[in-house]
């Protein structure tokens, strides 16, 4: 045993309380402890752990943990599909009401140089119609740089967040309304748009973000509080919109 | 040799369609996963939880369970996965983080299985597992893991080594280093390791190798 360092006749002794040595290992390390007092007492030592470790009791398992299990197995082999619908209804719906926001929204300030641009019509006035909210730039250079590519899925979505003010919907060059904006841009390699909100009247849009508002509060999904702030939202925007469309 | 496992028997039972083998694998396996789990993440509760989503994913396992272990060793893998999950999560409070937080409850699993026959032996036997358990938790989690695997469980390196998923060598370091940690830290403490129940080491009492 001489030629083993510390280290490794103390790993040594490690396997052997686990009975993980060859037989002929085993032998000798036994010939060290019963020779070797320091050896002995490693040894010792740890079948102590051991020992103590294996006298820590183990906790009762609870009397209903059966049930419990066998409950959340009944919960997840069932409603897995109706736990996941609210949530794939609220997405559609929010991509449906997304796109109606924006088919109805009125054109930021920041968007006027573009929209003029590529549409060439008159439309200023929407700039004052909302002062009070800043316009963001990045949409707009986005949309200038992309006009006829614009994924319209990621674009209903990166909306809302870029521009919550409102758009009037008399202003079809709105890039950030495909449904309007491809009726009159018939861009050739736009890809055909797949929100159906792109067939949907105004009026009707309306209608039906409300139904869909009203859905979503009944999931749950929004606050009371929000679904009456949209609500207040949508109906100032309908003015405003109603307002542009008399002018 | 590996279908030779009861437990293994009984997964293939319930893979083909005996709800009974499932119930009697949990009755089996449940108490023993709930000790290690909760001497792993420190606290009953959570261990409670974890032992329910290990052997959730054991039921969702039935169309897919290829016997390549026994049954143990998958469960502790299971289990040891799940536990290294719970001890990442960020917002977690770890009770291993600092014994001192944890209160009399926590503190109560540790009452002694024992055939100490006089009190004051029982106290000096609670006292020593006292220490053990408070060492145990500062050790590094994958040193906690493999001694406990190797120790109490009574697995062998290599299905040590299948439930933590790393290599028999890896397994007889990580244990070597847990035991020499513990030694010491129970030797700072006042025990010097010697007066044990007299468990004799289980020498080549149980198979090397027969884990997959």
């Amino acid at each position: 045993m001489s030629e083993r360092n510390p280290r490794d006749h103390d790993e040594a002794l490690s396997a052997l309380v686990d009975g993980e040595l060859e037989q002929s290992e085993e032998a000798t390390l036994r010939q060290a402890i019963e020779a070797d007092s320091d050896t002995r007492d490693r040894f010792a030592a740890f079948e102590a752990v051991d020992q103590a470790l294996r006298d820590l009791e183990a906790p009762p398992l609870q009397a209903d943990l059966r049930e419990r299990l066998e409950a959340r197995i009944a919960q997840e082999a069932a409603p897995r599909r109706s736990a996941f619908t609210p949530l794939a209804l609220a997405a559609a719906i929010g991509a449906i009401l997304l796109a109606g926001w924006f088919a109805l929204a009125p054109n930021p300030v920041g968007r006027e140089e573009t929209t003029v641009t590529r549409q060439g019509p008159d439309d200023t006035p929407p700039q004052e119609s909302v002062p009070s909210l800043a316009p963001e730039p990045e949409p707009a250079v986005e949309i200038a740089e992309a006009p006829t590519a614009p994924a319209p899925e990621r674009g209903v979505i990166e909306q809302p967040e870029a521009q919550p003010d409102a758009q009037p919907n008399a202003q079809p060059e709105d890039p950030f309304a495909p449904s309007v904006q491809l009726a009159n841009d018939a861009a050739p390699e736009t890809p055909a748009p797949e929100d159906p909100a792109a067939e949907i009247d105004a009026s009707d849009l309306e209608l039906a973000i409300a139904f869909e508002l009203e859905t979503l509060r009944d999931l749950e999904v929004i606050e009371e509080l929000d679904l009456l702030e949209a609500l207040l939202l949508l109906e100032e925007r309908e003015k405003q919109g109603g307002n542009r469309r008399t002018s | 040799m590996r279908n030779a496992d009861p437990d293994v028997q009984q997964m293939l039972a319930f893979c083909a369609g005996d709800e009974s083998a499932f119930t009697a694998l949990f009755d089996r396996w449940g108490r023993p996963l709930l000790h290690y789990l909760q001497r792993m993440v420190g606290d009953s509760a959570t261990a409670e939880e974890l032992v329910q989503e290990a052997f959730l994913r054991v039921h969702g396992a039935r169309d897919r369970y290829q016997p390549d272990a026994k049954f143990s060793t998958w469960l502790y893998r299971i289990g040891t996965n799940l536990a290294l999950n719970e001890l990442r999560r960020p917002r977690r409070s770890r009770p291993h983080d600092s014994a001192d937080e944890r209160g009399d409850e926590e503190r109560a699993p540790l009452r002694l299985v024992t055939n100490a026959p006089d009190a004051e032996a029982q106290f000096e036997t609670r006292r020593r597992a006292s220490r053990v358990e408070e060492a145990l938790a500062e050790i590094p989690e994958r040193q906690r893991m493999a001694i406990w695997l190797a120790a109490v469980e009574g697995l062998s390196y290599a299905e040590v080594a299948t439930a933590l998923e790393t290599t028999e060598k890896s397994v007889k370091s990580l244990v070597h280093r847990a035991r020499v940690a513990l030694a010491e830290r129970m030797a700072e403490a006042g025990d010097d390791g010697i007066g044990g129940t007299g468990r004799p080491a289980r020498s080549n009492e149980r198979a090397k190798g027969t884990n997959a």
